[in-house]
This record gives C-alpha cells, sequence and structure tokens, in this order.
C-alpha cells in the first residue's frame, strides 16, 4: 500500500478549510452532492468562527500519474494556540505538511508557530500560496517572506486558490512525490498514537489513531500505554471521509479505534495503544497530561438552572478532556463552576455552546491565570480563584505564569503596539522587520495581561492586521496584589481580581468609576470601594434615586406603560442581587473591561 | 343592570405642536379639520350600530371627554356637533360629566359659552404656568394673561367644573416659580388641579435638546423635582384640594352628595381599568377585555372610513364593518389583573380588597404574597382602611411598585 500522511498548517482564514474540501472533491472522496462545504468542520461554532476546534481525518484514494494508486491520509488539526498540545499530537501523526499561506496577507504569527511545529517534527514542509485569484495577490512578496522569515527554500512553492480549485493537481502530485511514505515496521509489536478522541453515545468513546507500528485488529486486547488499561477492539474503520468499516489497521494508516471505553479520560490525546499480549516496550514519545492555564467561574443566572449546567458541563466534557470544572460557590452569584481551560478561545468556545447547545443563561467571572503561591512556611499552593489568596501575612511570594509571545504586525501600528506590551509588563526580547512593511517582534509578557483584554486591544490597536501567537515560558515572581470591591461594606467575591501592585491603585480606582457608570441607581445610595488587604483605595457613591414615576397614565397609555413597566421588570430580573444592592450581569465583566 | 361607559373623543390638531409633547397631535392639518368632524360623526355611528348590534345597548354613558391635542381648535358648531352625535346614538346618563380640554389661545367668550350652552359642564384648561418665561421654554403659544382671561371667561360663561393643567420641572424653573404657579392657581380657585412633572419622552425635541449633556443641567435635577411635588401635594392639600391621584387634585365639594367631588369620573374610569370606547385618530378603546386601537395618523383615519360610506351607500349592511383600528390585544385574566393593579395604586385611596376579590376571584394578598411583602418591607405600600395603597415613599417610585405586580 502506497500511503502518505499529511497536514495543512495555516493561519486563521488562509483557506485551509476550503483547500482540504478541494483534495476531498479533487480525489472523488466525496461526490459534489455530498460535498457539504469545509466538511471537515464539523461543529455549527467551528463553521461560524471559520476555525478548527477538534482534529478530523479524510482518507483520499489517489491515481497518481505514475499509474499508481495511492492511500493519502489528510490529518486536520485545530488553528489555534490554545490548542498547541493537540496540533503538534496531529503533525506527530504525519511525515509532511502543506503549509497554506494567504497570498494577501503574507506569513502570520500562526504560520510560524506551526511552521516551527512541523520541523520540530522533522516533516517535510509544502509551501502552498492559496488565494492568488484575488487582485491583490502578491505571490512573489509571499515567497521572499517564505524565505526571509521561514527559512525555507520557497522557489517551488505551489500557487493555488482553493476557492476556484487552481493547482488542486499540482499539489495532489507534489505530496506524492515529496512526502515520504511512513517507515514503521508491520510485523513489530503494536504503537498507535492517539490523534484526537471524542464520545459517542453508542459506541463510547472513538479514538483517532495513526498506526506507527504492527498493526492493530478487531477484537484485539488492547491496552492504553499512560494508565494501563485494557480494552477490547470492538470497531476499526476509516473516514473517506465517510464512515468505512475496517477489520484491520497496520502500519502507517490512520483510522479510528472504539472499544467500549466510557470515560473520555482514559483516551486521551497524545497516548499510545499497544496489544495487551504483545506489548510495546516503549510508548511513543510525545505524551503530556495537559493542565488548563486559564480560569473563570461560570455561573447560571438563575440558580435553579445549577443542575442543567453541571450536566452541561458533563457532556462537554465528554468530548473534550481538557476542560476541567469543579464546583465552586460564590457568595455574590451563589453555586456554580470554577472552570479550567488551555486558554482564551477555548473558554470562549465552551462558554458560547453553554449557552447556545444547553440554552442556559450564565455569567462568567473574569478569567484567571493559576498563580503559583509560596506561604511563609515554604509550601507551594496553586491558586486559581482570587478569593482563595491565602492572607497577605500568611504569603512569602506570589509567581505568575510568564509567556512568550510572537506579534506580527504591519510597521504603521508598531507604535501602538510597542505602548501595549510595555502596558501590559512586557519585556521586549526581539524586534526584526519582515518584508518591507511587516515587523515581528518578540515579548515576554506575564500571561495575566494577556488574558484580560490583550488580544482584543491588539486587534484594535493595529485594525485587525496584527497576528499574535504564544507559548508558556514559566513561574516567575512577581509584585501581586488582591483587589477587593465592596458595594455598600459587603465584598463582592466575583469581584475580586489579582493584579501587580504597581497598578493596583490606578486599576481600583478606575473599576470603581467604571462601576459606578454600570450599577443603576436604587433607592438607596451605594458606596463602591476599591481595596486592598482591608485598605480602601479608592471610593465611588451611586446616588439613591429620588423617583421613578409614570407622571400621566390615561386610557390611550396603559398599554404601552403596562409593556414598559414589564420592561423594566425584566431589566431587573436579570440582575444579581448582592446584600439589597442589584446590579446588572455586565458588572461582573466591567473588570474585564477596565484599563 | 347596565355597565357604566365613557367615551373619549380624540381632536388631534394644534396650532402648534410643543416640544415636549408625545401625543397624537399635529400642527399645520387645519385643513383636514372639516373632513375629520365627519369622519369622527361616522366613527359614532358605527360604533353604536355595532353596539346595538350585540344588544340594545347595554351601557350606559357616565362621561364624556373631548381630549386632544387642542379640541377647542375646532368651531364651537363642530365640536357641538359631535357631540350632539353622542348624545343621540348612545345612552348617555342625564348628569352625565362632559369635558372639553382647551388651551388658552384658542378660547373666546362666544366659543365658551357656546359651549357651555351646548352642554360641556366641565373645561380643562392647559395652562401649564403662569410664568410667561417658562410658557416659552415649554414653546407654549399662550401668554399668561391669555391664561388668566381663559379661566375667568370660562367662569363667567357658567363653567362651574374648571380644572387647570400646571407643569413642574421646567427647564430654569426654581422652587420658587413653582409656588408662585400652584399660590395663583389656588386664588383662581378652580374644582380641580393637575400638576405633572415634565417628562422628557423619547421621539420629541425636548428629548434632542435636553438628553445631551450640554444642556440637561438646564432642567431641575431629580431632588429639586421631588422637592417641587412634594411642595405642590403640601400647598394643594392644606387649601382644601383633595390629593386623589398620583398627579391630580380636586376639591371635596360640599353642595354635591356624592363623596366623589370633583375628581374627574371619566379619568377614574381609566384608573379604574373600567370599560370605555375611544373615537378619532390614535383612540385607544377598552371593551369585553379587549384593548383596540385606532389609526394613528388623521388622513389615514378619514380615508378609512370615507371608502367605509361609500359601501354604506350601497349596501347599508356595510356598517357592521369593524371601525377604523389599527390593532388590538385580547387580555387574559392575569393581564387585566396586572393592569388592574398598575391603575388603581395610582389612586390615592389604593385598591378596594373587598371589591378586588369581587372582581377576580382571588385575594390580592395570598395572589401577590412574595411581591406584597418585599413591598410592605420596603416601605412602599400599606394596608388602610381596607385598601391597598401607595406610601408616600411609594407615590415617588410608582413604577417600581407596579411592575411588582406585572408579568
Amino acid at each position: 500500500m502506497n500511503i502518505r500522511n499529511f497536514s495543512i498548517i495555516a493561519h486563521i482564514d488562509h483557506g485551509k478549510s476550503t483547500l482540504a474540501d478541494r483534495l476531498i472533491e479533487h480525489t472523488g472522496a466525496l461526490s459534489h452532492r455530498e460535498m457539504k462545504e469545509q466538511v471537515l468542520d464539523q461543529m455549527d461554532i467551528e463553521r461560524e468562527r471559520g476555525i478548527t476546534i477538534k482534529a478530523q481525518t479524510a482518507r483520499l484514494k489517489y491515481n497518481a500519474l505514475d499509474g499508481n494508486e495511492y492511500i493519502l491520509n489528510m490529518i486536520d488539526t485545530p488553528g489555534h494556540v490554545d490548542f498547541s498540545y493537540e496540533v503538534s499530537r496531529s503533525l506527530a501523526a504525519c511525515e509532511g505538511v502543506l503549509l497554506v499561506i494567504d497570498a494577501t496577507q503574507g506569513v502570520e504569527a500562526q504560520t510560524l508557530a506551526n511552521v516551527h511545529l512541523a520541523l520540530e517534527h522533522n516533516l517535510e514542509i509544502i509551501p502552498v500560496i492559496n488565494k492568488i485569484d484575488l487582485p491583490s495577490a502578491d505571490p512573489e512578496m509571499v515567497k521572499k517572506q517564505i524565505e526571509d522569515i521561514i527559512g525555507i527554500d520557497s522557489s517551488d512553492a505551489i500557487l493555488a486558490s482553493a476557492k476556484e480549485g487552481k493547482g488542486i493537481k499540482n499539489i495532489l502530485k507534489t505530496i506524492v512525490k515529496r512526502i515520504p511514505p511512513p517507515k514503521g515496521s508491520k510485523d513489530a509489536p503494536l504503537r498507535a498514537l492517539i490523534i484526537d478522541s471524542w464520545y459517542d453515545s453508542y459506541q463510547g468513546v472513538v479514538m483517532l489513531v495513526r498506526v506507527f507500528e504492527g498493526a492493530i485488529k478487531t477484537n484485539m486486547k488492547m491496552m492504553l500505554m499512560s494508565n494501563g488499561k485494557i480494552y477490547e477492539v470492538s470497531r476499526l474503520g476509516v473516514f473517506t471521509p465517510k464512515d468505512l468499516k475496517v477489520n484491520e489497521l497496520s502500519a502507517g494508516e490512520v483510522g479510528y479505534v472504539t472499544g467500549a471505553i466510557k470515560n473520555i479520560q482514559d483516551a486521551k490525546v497524545g497516548d499510545t495503544i499497544t496489544d495487551s499480549e504483545r506489548p510495546a516496550e516503549k510508548p511513543l514519545p510525545g505524551y503530556k497530561d495537559i493542565k488548563p492555564m486559564v480560569f473563570s467561574g461560570i455561573y447560571p443566572v438563575d440558580n435553579s438552572q445549577y443542575e442543567s449546567l453541571r450536566d452541561a458541563l458533563e457532556k462537554l466534557q465528554l468530548n473534550d478532556s481538557s476542560l476541567k470544572f469543579e464546583p465552586e460557590t460564590s457568595i455574590a452569584l451563589g453555586f456554580g463552576f470554577r472552570c479550567g481551560f488551555l486558554g482564551l478561545l477555548h473558554m470562549e468556545i465552551v462558554k458560547e455552546r453553554l449557552e447556545r447547545e444547553f440554552d442556559l443563561t450564565l455569567i462568567t467571572t473574569a478569567p484567571t491565570v493559576v498563580y503559583k503561591v509560596v506561604d511563609t512556611k515554604g509550601e507551594i499552593v496553586y491558586v486559581d480563584n482570587p478569593s482563595k489568596l491565602p492572607p497577605r501575612s500568611y504569603i512569602e511570594r506570589i509567581e505568575e505564569p510568564y509567556i512568550s509571545a510572537t506579534i506580527i504586525t504591519p510597521d504603521e501600528f508598531l507604535g501602538g503596539i510597542l505602548k501595549l506590551t510595555q502596558e501590559k509588563r512586557g519585556n521586549q526580547k526581539g524586534m526584526e522587520y519582515i518584508g518591507e512593511k511587516r515587523i515581528m517582534i518578540t515579548y515576554e509578557l506575564p500571561l495575566n495581561e494577556v488574558v484580560f483584554d490583550f488580544y482584543d486591544r491588539l486587534k484594535s490597536i493595529s485594525k485587525g492586521y496584527a497576528s499574535m501567537d504564544y507559548e508558556y515560558l514559566d513561574y516567575r515572581p512577581s509584585n501581586l496584589v488582591k483587589l477587593d470591591i465592596l458595594l455598600n461594606s459587603e465584598p463582592v467575591d466575583a469581584l475580586s481580581s489579582i493584579i501587580h501592585g504597581e497598578k493596583a491603585y490606578y486599576y481600583g480606582r478606575k473599576l470603581a468609576e467604571k462601576l459606578k457608570e454600570m450599577i443603576p441607581r436604587q433607592m438607596f445610595e451605594v458606596a463602591i470601594q476599591a481595596a486592598i488587604g482591608g485598605k480602601v483605595i479608592a471610593r465611588e457613591t451611586v446616588k439613591a434615586l429620588r423617583k421613578n414615576v409614570i407622571a400621566k397614565c390615561y386610557g390611550g397609555d396603559i398599554t404601552r406603560k403596562r409593556k414598559l413597566l414589564e420592561r423594566q421588570k425584566e431589566g431587573k430580573k436579570r440582575m444579581k442581587q448582592i446584600g439589597k444592592v442589584e446590579i446588572p450581569q455586565e458588572t461582573f465583566l466591567a473588570v474585564l473591561k477596565t484599563k | 343592570m347596565r355597565k357604566k361607559l365613557g367615551i373619549y373623543i380624540h381632536i388631534p390638531f394644534c396650532i402648534k405642536k410643543c416640544g415636549y409633547c408625545d401625543f397624537n397631535s399635529y400642527e399645520g392639518m387645519e385643513g383636514v379639520i372639516d373632513e375629520y368632524v365627519r369622519a369622527v360623526k361616522r366613527e359614532i355611528s358605527l360604533i353604536s350600530y355595532e353596539l346595538s348590534a350585540i344588544s340594545y345597548q347595554p351601557y350606559k354613558v357616565i362621561s364624556i371627554f373631548f381630549g386632544g391635542g387642542t379640541p377647542t381648535i375646532l368651531k364651537s358648531w363642530q365640536l357641538l356637533e359631535i357631540l350632539e352625535s353622542c348624545k343621540k346614538l348612545f345612552n348617555l346618563k342625564t348628569d352625565a360629566e362632559i369635558t372639553i380640554e382647551a388651551n388658552p389661545e384658542t378660547l373666546t367668550l362666544d366659543k365658551l359659552k357656546k359651549l357651555r350652552r351646548g352642554g360641556f359642564n366641565r373645561i380643562s384648561i392647559g395652562v401649564q404656568s403662569f410664568n410667561d418665561k417658562l410658557l416659552k421654554r415649554l414653546g407654549r403659544v399662550h401668554d399668561s394673561k391669555k391664561a388668566y382671561q381663559g379661566i375667568l371667561s370660562a367662569r363667567n360663561e357658567g363653567f362651574e367644573n374648571i380644572s387647570i393643567d400646571l407643569m413642574f420641572g421646567i427647564p430654569d424653573e426654581t422652587l420658587k416659580d413653582w409656588e408662585d404657579d400652584i399660590e395663583t392657581t389656588i386664588k383662581l380657585n378652580p374644582e380641580h388641579i393637575s400638576t405633572y412633572n415634565l417628562t422628557i419622552e423619547e421621539g420629541t425635541q425636548f428629548e434632542k435638546l435636553y438628553s445631551e449633556a450640554k444642556a440637561s443641567h438646564y432642567l431641575p435635577d431629580e431632588d429639586r423635582q421631588v422637592e417641587m411635588y412634594e411642595r405642590g401635594i403640601g400647598l394643594l392639600t392644606g387649601t382644601g384640594y383633595e390629593h386623589y391621584e398620583i398627579s391630580n387634585f380636586a376639591k371635596a365639594c360640599s353642595e354635591r352628595s356624592e363623596s366623589n367631588g370633583r375628581k374627574c369620573l371619566h379619568n377614574q374610569i381609566y384608573w379604574r381599568n373600567e370599560e370605555y370606547l375611544g373615537i378619532g385618530a390614535g383612540a385607544h378603546s377598552y371593551m369585553d377585555g379587549e384593548r383596540r386601537w385606532n389609526i394613528k395618523n388623521p388622513e389615514e383615519y378619514i380615508n378609512r372610513l370615507k371608502i367605509r360610506e361609500r359601501h354604506a351607500k350601497r349596501k347599508p349592511s356595510a356598517f357592521s364593518l369593524q371601525p377604523p383600528t389599527a390593532g388590538s390585544e385580547r387580555l387574559d385574566g392575569n393581564k387585566v389583573m396586572g393592569e388592574t393593579i398598575m391603575m388603581e395604586l395610582r389612586i390615592l385611596e389604593g385598591i378596594n380588597l373587598k371589591s378586588f376579590k369581587k372582581r377576580f376571584g382571588v385575594e390580592i394578598k395570598s395572589t401577590f404574597s412574595d411581591a406584597i411583602s418585599r413591598l410592605l418591607s420596603n416601605n412602599l405600600i400599606i394596608f388602610e382602611n381596607g385598601h391597598l395603597k401607595l406610601t408616600h415613599k411609594g407615590l415617588l417610585f410608582y413604577n417600581d411598585v407596579a411592575a411588582e405586580f406585572l408579568l
């Protein structure tokens, strides 16, 4: 069997999914009629946002001009930094990649990050310059960038327009020619890499795998090497991309495995499957138990939805082993969950799915990173919720996670971006021109500053042109304090935040001002206080409302005025009551919006 | 027993539209007034025909109210023709309250005389203020002199039931200005006084003028407005007026046997959520659990009724056609209950617990126990003499109280 395993890597919107569609169409894997646009991206949110969240595969039959038939396994990868571990596992399953770059946009931060991953895995890289049909396409500029920035030969980069089907034949031909066939012996003990896994209510956990050595067969007793658990293989198959059952997957092949596995935590991405009766000596390299980096409290607006929220989180977790959650109680918000995410996008997607697919109305607290607190006894505590920070007198020091960020931007926005990174406590590590008008900046930044509003502001400063990618560095000691908010002397736990000491005064004042704007006047005065460790650093007052009365109400007004009052009441219902003070849900995001 | 009914006739024309006004009224439409009068008379006959078709008019009309706009922009004979149509076609109680709203600039001795003789027994005059500076601020056409003349002439021509509309919270107004207006009014000894807090309504010229920060400081601030409201209540109740609705005051009248005194009968129909018929452009009706409203635009309203006339000529049964309705809403029991509480709370006497039980078959206390205990603990309502009523604080937060009983 002639096999080629490859992935497509690209920056968001550079046309990865459209290209995948064309390849499927061209090889006749699906008839035109069956082609749904971007067949590989299945979830609604993926399609709407134009990004891939879960990895998918397609096995394509390709009759090459040399007269041979080839099996091309296309392994789709998630396209966002939050999922970089999953990307790295998808890439580990390949021998080569198509590097897709938009001919009008050129190299972006994410392109770079993905190329580095591909290089780490020693993959053959085939540059594809996409969207050449657009009037503003500049393939020569992109070729130069590929050489200058990425440092790979771009002389034979393929010019393509996935939208119009241009260059597709050439891509298929090049895949066969340049990407090496898989090695690995069919007779060695089984080693198969889990690229992705998800839960199916009929079959249990479905694992997408790449077999490196040996073969996996139906009814085999397979073992998951990270936890030693054994399951019987109940079904094997490949996606063409339609589901096709097979009896065996052997070295070099990509397909799926089921084995009546109930819990997705048992089939983690990156783990190795082997034959329990003839186990491999060592698992495949690269397996990591990934930990969430960003945490946020998720609460139902209506407390009676607490159980539904738990069910919904459990259901999402079936397909998303990186989502973590545990019950949490807030004085202000009642019962909810502290949830851990891989990153901000992951958080947004989860929240959106909870609201959309499960019809829940939620309040999310400002995201926070995990702080490493060393107490006076020298013990280490990890804190993922500001309200859990030990009292100041017990703290020896607090450390916060740092990231290394790469930002690529047109040079006209450089000033604004430098100002932003400065404000966000960044240390510049490098800056260089790539091409004529674009600059690549590398920075070390505290993650805590990035989870607030960094990305949105970067986008607005650069009118959407700057791109960013980042990777985690380490924990570093920092001057951090806890800022509390009190309403009429009652602390509102959900509004607490951990913040850099030097920024606390300024930020506390700003936050109090912002809250003053957001909290509607009530029948009594509302005092808003910002405090650090019991010391009030800012105070604002929401003056008492003196009256709220319709002056005139006669025959023609009744329906209209009733509706007006009903609207006022609806508005109130959506508020949260803290003591006697009613505050709108958006208030909890004020922490996010305060600059 | 025949059910009580009020009739409202809308006259949507003004010499000039005021900047704060969001009523269905128009300036510069004098050209269509003649046709409008004909259309109104036609609607009256349509409705009376419709009512008779149900049964032999099971209603007793206790009040007719000509509102606007400025009804007195019409010629007196036009107003009287409309009134005659009503008298002819509806079952009118002999001592029915027949009110006309008027603006000072349209009042002449002759018109007042004819209206009084023709049967109007109550006049409600839109004075707003006796202070020329404030009248200018409001963009009113009349000055204080016109206002005095209008009131005195009405009295001279035999109106024994005069109501004066006043407004407070006017741009640049001081507490002293407001006190002066009240005192002047008291001296004129009207039977009824309405004091309205100027409200910046959506879509009005005032909204554009005063919602922006640069001009909003011309408006008295909220503290001052509350002070004015309370001062008004103090002065008026101190001189024998009963504060009987959030914005309304009336003399207790010794020569009248009923306890009603000079409270406006017609408006009490609204506040007790009882039935009324609205005739004219944009007018609302409430009958048999249904709210209905007419086409707002006077010209469209006239057109609709023209078409009807053509049909009517050809085929007399065309009178069974619907009136010029733009929309309607049928209210379920809970909505009716909510609206009734919303409206009745406006009356200071409050909601009669027994009547409520009789009307809706449930106790208000048990149906709304949560809301009531919240409101009681916030000192917004009290139970007194078999009534549930607003406290003084409740008057100021009427919207919050009423909203508790809705949905």
